[in-house]
């Protein structure tokens, strides 16, 4: 049958879920072969956490270095997250993770306790930064796309988590609908990307919150969503929660204004990097994205929520 | 001047090339250093090549132009998001993770 959606892949991947939806059941099978491979992939090259990974591998010597097609793909993502965010989203805070004490795969990192007294996150100064958290910038990695030649300068840790999740929800779903023509719904860890005809009425999309409650349903007709959080992906480091998403500017995690925020962009990519950006830019990210003419849906720690002109109003329940 | 541009462009690749194959990364740093200084064609409001823009973006942003893409440093406009209504079964669910 054509038209309505089935669930043709649920699996776990990369530290996360991934949900496949086509609108040909025929199209199913070959659609759940290309998520997995490709996320098999993906860990192999640029997981930060598997010591074989090519990412970990990488030399940190500010000469160029050589990187596999799919890496490169995946620096060239988080480069373009960086300049379309004008570096508030930068690859380069891997350091500032490890020194605030994700320095693991997460569960590993909670079942550890606070991380201070673990001896991995550095003792705050009185503003509450580590010692050693610092942010070479994303400036200071060269890179060539057409050669695949990287230059990592010396003591720069990268961190393509974010960009990266984004960036294969789009390869996937463009490579599920290019190679069966099956309308292709991808759902990584919450950012969905789609590709191919849209089913009748578009793809029904839930916002949920990190208690698990579906905030609003929105239909997708053509756009990409992505939501960051800064209530999930946490730990303690010196008796204080962190959450994950790092301040460039400062090298600590933001300041936590927003319990969470969605956007809708034209790309998974571009709906993360904005999303991201918005937990970091905190009290001006209403603005910022109202500048960039992203929809958007914004729920405080309070929270009350709010959203901006091209984001349909939540209605009462 | 195009034409130069990308010649020169295609130059510096094959030295950067030839560097890092002989040298295992000294001339190709050498020679990303001159395809930074010849990469006159990238807009001085965006970062340089060396740094960050991928290789061949000039040649992207001129068909994206045609297309009423913004380019690889924008932003692309989307629809506006819709409301679903209320109940119903959902196909994703955007959350942070």
């Amino acid at each position: 049958m054509r038209g309505l959606p089935v669930i043709a892949a649920e699996f776990r991947a990369i530290g996360t879920s991934c949900r496949v939806l086509v609108t040909d059941r025929a199209a199913a099978a070959r659609a759940a072969r290309i998520a997995q491979g490709a996320l098999g992939a993906l860990d192999q090259v640029a997981s930060r956490f598997r010591a074989d990974s090519e990412l970990v591998r990488l030399r940190k010597d500010g000469l160029p270095q050589r990187i596999s097609p799919l890496l490169s793909a995946v620096v060239a993502a988080g480069l373009r997250a960086a300049r379309l965010t004008d570096g508030l989203v930068d690859p380069t805070v891997g350091g500032a993770l490890i020194d605030w004490g994700y320095d693991r795969d997460l569960e590993e990192v909670r079942a550890l306790g606070d991380r201070s007294a673990a001896g991995s996150c550095s003792a705050p100064d009185a503003r509450g930064v580590p010692a050693r958290a610092s942010v070479p910038g994303w400036r200071s990695v060269r890179y060539d796309e057409t050669l695949r030649l990287l230059a990592v300068p010396p003591g720069c840790t990268l961190d393509f988590g974010a960009s990266a999740k984004a960036f294969a929800a789009d390869q996937i779903a463009a490579r599920i609908g290019a190679e069966t023509g099956a309308g292709t719904l991808v759902d990584l860890g919450g950012d969905i990307a789609t590709a191919g005809p849209t089913p009748p009425g578009g793809w029904r999309i839930g916002v949920q919150s990190a208690t698990g409650d579906v905030l609003q349903t929105v239909l997708g007709t053509g756009q990409a969503f992505a939501t960051s959080s800064t209530q999930l992906r946490t730990w303690s480091c010196a008796a204080v929660r962190r959450h994950h998403i790092i301040d460039p500017r400062s090298g600590a995690p933001a300041e936590v204004v927003w319990a969470q925020v969605t956007v809708a962009g034209s790309t998974a990519l571009e709906a993360n990097s904005a999303s991201t950006a918005a937990i970091v830019l905190g009290r001006e990210a209403p603005g910022w994205l109202v500048a960039r003419a992203l929809p958007a849906l914004l729920l405080g720690v309070d929270g009350a929520w709010r959203h901006t002109s091209g984001w349909a109003g939540r209605e009462a329940a | 001047m195009i034409p130069i541009v990308r010649r020169t462009r295609n130059l510096t690749m094959t030295g950067m090339a030839v560097g890092t194959l002989l040298t295992g990364g000294l001339v190709g740093q050498l020679a990303l250093h001159q395809h930074n200084a010849a990469g006159t064609t990238v807009p001085t409001d965006r970062p340089s090549a060396s740094t960050s823009a991928p290789a061949g973006s000039q040649e992207q942003s001129g068909s994206e132009a045609q297309s009423g893409s913004k380019g690889d440093d924008s932003f692309n406009q989307v629809p506006p998001v819709q409301s679903g209504g209320n109940g119903g079964g959902v196909d994703g669910t955007t959350r942070g993770s």
